[in-house]
């Protein structure tokens, strides 16, 4: 057996004991091994289906695959059963295969040269959505989110086939309807194989499968989506019957495999695999599993029963329902990360309870990881999560495209007019055919009569027996062995074989033909030519020519019979063998039958599970329908009965929705839902909303301002949210408003409040520091809390050193006088107000103060927490009233002096006035005698208030008595000795007495005549203690005296007796007889008294 | 001078005169005219007088309040002749019973003031 390694070809031994040998797969295996892309595979005539597994295994490597035509191949089996995979990219003529192998190897080895590869992909990657979108069209197949590496390499092979380099040429040839389903069939190339990753159907085994039978479900589903050509599958279905075995369960199991590639589950529904497929199984299942047939190994009807194929979308169509296991194993690598994100939620879905996720070993949960749960993480097993719920809705997927209707419906009107000419053209050929033409007739390859033309039907001359159209026994026998010779030729040659002359016996006479067969299509014609020169003359000639000939050609024919014997034998053998290919197929035919019923039957379930799905859905929907109609309902009640404007807007800005109350704000009506926002008018003046709520696209945050309503001075609150949607997708904004007029006044109004506050308690706290009047508070224990700066220079400490003190240790002198008040207060909580208080402050050390206190009680509740003290500084106040009370005094004690003496004076005026009335009659007189002492009195009174009533001088008295009486600048009464110092008793005295001696001179002495004076002499002996002065009146030059006067007058009474009293003094009065003598001795008061 | 039965204090002396002058008139005899304490005194040491007239400011700053004292003791009955009214100088509380006499007094009054505490006699 041959296989390759590296460049050389390498030979080995073939093993005795393999029953199935099968030397071209085996090498195509070991090619596509090696070679992968390069390899190329080209398949001729032979017998079997021998290089069909290789053949995929090539395709699968990105190989090519060539088919002799079977037409032209001498045994069709092995190129037929090549072509029935479905993955041949050529079949052609055996002479054509070996230049469009060289054509496709030239062609790559342009494309791969330079850079045009790498360009070439880029462009193709480029234009994968065309081909997604051509495919989806013609195909029916999504591959627009399949992942691009694969894809590209596909195409690009595709177009290596077909010899193209240019994208946009290869996008047009894929309107023709098969090669999209080539290039589709291409796509969908599975590689698989049984058990693929043993351990991880091991770890499946131990991990999941126990949970499977522990269920208590009456069967068992399994589903396998992407089966291709079933392997997979039916390595599930194994491994259950070993186990149902194991276990003696007797439950019905039932693997669904599911792909879009139809071929491919044609394949797996028959069952049939390579000996190169199993070759990886274990002996023991290869002989429990399966059968030999036609040298593969086919499942064997158990195996396949458990198993249903069926054409499904994995993506497109509603997933499988009430699931155990759903095993994909490699599908998802071709799937881009979007679609695995599709694909996991169905998963999810189709799982019933616990049931098991079984991924291939590069794949993953696709971000979805809360839908399931980790089994085993090195082999992919997973575990729904029931709980977790279910992302996927049969309702949520988009319907399914209708395909796109074939497009040869479109050529049906053209080929009408065609059919008119050729059907003319066909009733003259059979005209002149049956009215014109040589008798012929179409044989089949076998020598079969399958057709005689009018002029034909003469020849015809069946044998006797069995009816049959075999020429050797229907034409006449004389053509029978010409006949037959050139049908053989003809075969053999491939060209026309003409037997001349050959006679053949009529009713007039014999006619002699020329016999000629050639080839048409796959048929032979025969053709009957006369020979009309041949006449009676040469007939003879001709007979004994032909007998001679007939000799020969009998000898010939005879020889030719035993060839042509034992080539019937050979062909009956091959007939044979047709005949038990024939019945294989019949019996592949009801396998597809049965295959078919199959699919019926999983079309059947599935129409059944969609139908439970719909149902499911459908109570789902009710369900939903229920919750939606409270919802709206809700909804309905919530807008009527909200006086919050709400207002829905799209993201276009148009109305979605809004509250009733949004029409204080906007002219908005229900029919305006769906207008633009800026279409209708707005009481509020708003002109940035699109650039708020682009705010908040950008922020996702909700956003809030202040609009103002200017009519009537109403401020809402904005507030911008993103509409969400369920599936929490922004879908539009939704705006509240709140009315916040009432707050905003409020707010304001507390403002000003506010602001007063702080001004009044700064006045306040102006005050309290600038006032005169000392404040404080003092706590329980009598400690300061606050004091102002007034108190604090009262007290003579810094206010700061007070805060915390108490009383006691601050001023302990005052202590003990407030204590009492302060306890009390504490204690009744009744102020006590205007305590006069008294002590010494630091202020003023040894200064008594005086202040006003008041104390006032300061509550909270009942009880009463601290004292507040107001203290005035009345020191100076206190003085002041000393004072003024001292003056009062003074005040009284001079008023009493000088009521004393007033009525003294009065009392004494009325004592003279008694006296001056002696003696005297006239009241003329005594009115004048009362004036004159009056005015004396009075003029004394006069000089005492010049000297303030304490002293006058005697000099004084006299000069103003005397006044009067001096004359120019004659000195007639002249003053001597010192200056005398009187009292205001003396003085008064002293007045009386002067005016007495001067008026009595004036009268009767020295001033009543021209030339008398009066000398008044003072002497003062101040040289002791006693103060003695002694005052004298001398007269001189008066009329002479001649006798005392007899009768003592009121002057006499004044100078002896008033004089002698009120200074306490001695008065002397000498009558001379020159003039009058008047002495007075007396003491001086002492000033200081 | 001798025993007297009227006892005038007065420092003043047109008043003393005018008082004696009169009581004399008056008809009233025996009348000791003084015009300081000590003479008082020394005029209530030869007897008791039947009445006291005596001036209350004696002048620097002397008053009859003594002679006053003395007098109350032996039930001799005074008249104080003042200037001042009742508010301005006090009578000590012991010559309650004093009688006042408000100068500038008339003579009838001073003669009435005198009968009435005399009986008449």
């Amino acid at each position: 057996m041959a296989s390759i390694e590296g460049d050389r070809l390498k030979l080995t031994v073939r093993d005795s004991h393999d029953a199935h040998h099968r030397p071209i797969d085996t090498f195509f295996g070991s090619l596509a091994a090696e070679r992968g892309r390069d390899a190329y595979c080209v398949i001729l005539s032979g017998t079997g289906s021998d290089g069909s597994a290789g053949l995929k295994e090539i395709k699968a490597a990105g190989g090519f695959a060539l088919v002799q035509e079977s037409k032209g191949a001498r045994f069709p089996g092995m190129p037929d059963s090549a072509v029935a995979t479905g993955l041949v990219d050529f079949i052609l003529p055996a002479g054509k295969i070996a230049g469009r192998l060289d054509e496709i190897i030239q062609h790559r080895w342009r494309l791969s040269k330079g850079d045009d590869a790498d360009a070439l992909k880029q462009e193709i990657e480029a234009a994968l959505p065309r081909f997604a979108e051509r495919l989806a069209e013609v195909a029916g197949n999504d591959f627009s989110d399949y992942k691009p590496g694969t894809l590209v390499r596909r195409i690009e092979r595709r177009m290596t086939v077909l010899r193209l380099t240019d994208t946009e040429a290869f996008l047009n040839t894929l309107d023709d309807e098969t090669e999209a389903q080539l290039l589709a069939q291409e796509f969908l190339i599975g590689v698989t194989q049984f058990f693929r990753d043993p351990e991880a159907f091991e770890a499946l085994r131990t991990l999941a499968v126990d949970s499977l039978f522990a269920s208590t479900e009456s069967n068992i589903r399994i589903w396998v989506p992407g089966c291709s050509t079933g392997e997979e599958a039916y390595s599930l279905a194994m491994l259950m019957i070993e186990e149902m075995e194991a276990r003696k369960d007797q439950r019905v199991v039932q693997v669904f495999g599911t792909d879009i590639d139809t071929p491919s589950l044609v394949a797996a529904r028959y069952g049939l695999y390579s000996a190169n497929s199993v070759g990886k199984l274990s002996e023991e299942r290869l002989q429990n599993f399966f059968q030999l047939e036609n040298g593969q190994y086919r499942a064997i009807p158990k195996l396949r029963e458990m198993c249903v194929f069926a054409p499904h979308n994995l993506l497109q169509d509603p997933p499988f329902s009430r699931l155990d296991l759903i095993s994909c194993r490699n599908l998802l690598i071709y799937l881009s990360a979007g679609l695995q994100r599709q694909v996991i939620p169905r998963f999810h879905f189709s799982l019933r309870g616990k049931g098991h996720l079984f991924l291939g070993p590069s794949e993953s949960l696709a971000g979805e990881e809360g839908l399931f749960d980790v089994v085993d993480k090195t082999h992919r097993i997973f575990r729904k999560n029931p709980d977790a719920r279910t992302t996927y809705s049969a309702l949520l997927d988009a319907p399914r495209r209708p395909r796109a209707l074939p497009h040869e419906k479109l050529m049906d009107e053209p080929r009408a007019e065609v059919s008119l000419d050729l059907s003319r053209e066909a009733s003259v050929q059979r005209d002149f055919l049956r009215s014109y033409a040589a008798p012929f007739a179409l044989l089949s390859r076998t020598g079969d009569v399958l057709y005689l033309s009018e002029k034909m039907a003469e020849f015809a001359r069946p044998s006797p027996g069995t009816s049959s159209t075999m020429l050797d026994a229907y034409l006449a026998p004389e053509l029978r062995l010409a006949v037959r010779t050139a049908l053989t030729e003809a075969k053999q040659t491939g060209e026309a074989q003409r037997i001349d002359n050959v006679m053949v016996a009529g009713a007039p006479r014999p006619r002699v033909f020329d016999v000629e067969v050639g080839p048409s299509g796959s048929e032979f014609i025969l053709v009957l030519t006369e020979a009309r020169a041949v006449d009676a003359a040469d007939l003879g000639t001709a007979v004994e020519k032909r007998e001679t000939a007939n000799r020969d050609i009998l000898e010939t024919e005879n020889i030719q019979l035993r060839k042509q014997l034992a080539t019937t034998l050979q062909e009956y053998e091959t007939f044979g063998q047709e005949l038990k290919s024939t019945n294989e197929e019949l019996m592949s035919m009801n396998e597809e039958l049965q295959s078919s019923n199959e699919e019926l039957e999983t079309s059947r379930e599935e129409l059944q599970s969609i139908n439970e799905e719909l149902e499911t859905v459908n109570a789902e929907l009710q369900d939903n329908n229920r919750l939606l109609i409270r919802a709206n309902s809700d909804l309905k009640n919530l807008f009527e009965s909200t006086d919050l404007a709400v207002l829905f807007l799209d993201r276009e800005f148009c109305v979605r929705n809004f509250t009733p109350s949004t029409a204080t704000l906007f002219g908005i009506r229900s029919r305006d839902i769906g207008r633009p926002i800026s279409d209708l008018s707005s009481r509020i003046d708003y002109p940035d909303l699109e650039e708020d709520a682009h705010k908040v696209d950008e922020t996702l945050q909700s956003f809030e301002r202040e609009v103002m309503v200017k009519a009537t001075r109403q401020t809402f609150l904005l507030r911008i949210k993103p509409y969400r949607t369920t599936d929490n997708r922004l879908d539009g904004y939704v705006l509240s408003f709140i009315d916040i007029t009432e707050r905003k006044n409020y707010e304001e109004a507390l403002k000003r409040n506010e602001e007063t506050l702080a001004r009044q308690y700064a006045e306040l706290e102006n005050l309290y520091d600038t006032t005169p009047v000392g404040i404080s508070l003092v706590d329980r224990d009598l400690r300061y809390i606050r004091i102002n700066e007034s108190l604090a220079q009262i007290n003579g400490i810094p206010r700061e050193d007070h805060i915390g003190k108490t009383f006691k240790e601050l001023l302990p002198d005052l202590e003990d006088d407030l204590r009492e008040t302060y306890d009390w207060i504490l204690e009744t909580g009744k102020p006590v107000l205007n305590m006069a208080i008294e002590g010494e402050t630091p202020a003023a050390p040894g200064e008594t103060r005086h202040w006003i206190g008041d104390f006032y009680p300061v509550c909270q509740g009942e009880e009463v927490f601290a004292v507040g003290t107001c203290v005035r500084e009345v020191t100076d106040q206190a003085k002041m009233m000393q004072r003024i009370q001292a003056q009062n005094a003074q005040q009284n004690l001079l008023l009493a002096e000088l009521q004393h003496r007033v009525k003294n004076t009065l009392a004494t005026i009325s004592s003279i006035s008694k006296m001056l009335l002696k003696g005297v009659d006239d009241p003329a007189v005594y009115q004048s005698r009362l004036d004159d002492r009056l005015g004396s009195i009075s003029r004394t009174h006069d000089l005492l208030t010049e000297g303030g009533w304490t002293t006058t001088t005697f000099s004084e008295i006299v000069r103003t008595e005397a006044a009067p009486y001096q004359r120019g600048d004659q000195e007639r009464v002249r003053q001597t000795g010192p200056e005398l110092n009187l009292s205001a008793k003396q003085a008064l005295a002293f007045g009386m007495a002067i005016h007495e001696l001067m008026t009595n001179a004036a009268k009767y002495g020295a001033l009543s005549v021209e030339g008398g004076h009066v000398v008044i002499g003072t002497s003062h002996d101040a040289i002791d203690e006693k103060n003695e002065v002694r005052i004298v009146w001398k007269e001189y030059n008066g009329p002479k005296i001649e006798s005392e006067p007899g009768r003592k007058g009121f002057g006499s009474l004044v100078l002896e007796r008033v004089l002698k009293v009120d200074l306490s003094g001695e008065v002397l009065i000498d009558y001379r007889e020159e003039g009058l003598c008047f002495q007075v001795d007396f003491r001086l008061d002492d000033p200081d008294e | 001078m001798s025993e007297c039965d009227i006892l005038v204090l007065e420092d003043e002396a047109f008043i003393a005169m005018d008082i004696g002058m009169t009581l004399a008139d008056a008809g009233y005899k025996n009348i000791a005219i003084c015009h300081t304490v000590v003479e008082a005194m020394e005029q209530i040491d030869k007897g008791n007088p039947k009445i006291a007239l005596l001036d209350f400011n004696l002048g620097k700053d002397a008053t009859s309040v003594p002679v006053a004292e003395r007098l109350s003791q032996s039930d001799v009955p005074v008249v104080f002749l003042s200037g001042y009214t009742e508010f301005t100088v006090e009578i000590p509380d012991g010559l309650s019973n004093a009688q006042r006499l408000a100068k500038p007094f008339r003579s009838a009054e001073l003669v009435e003031q005198v009968e009435r505490v005399l009986g008449g006699s």
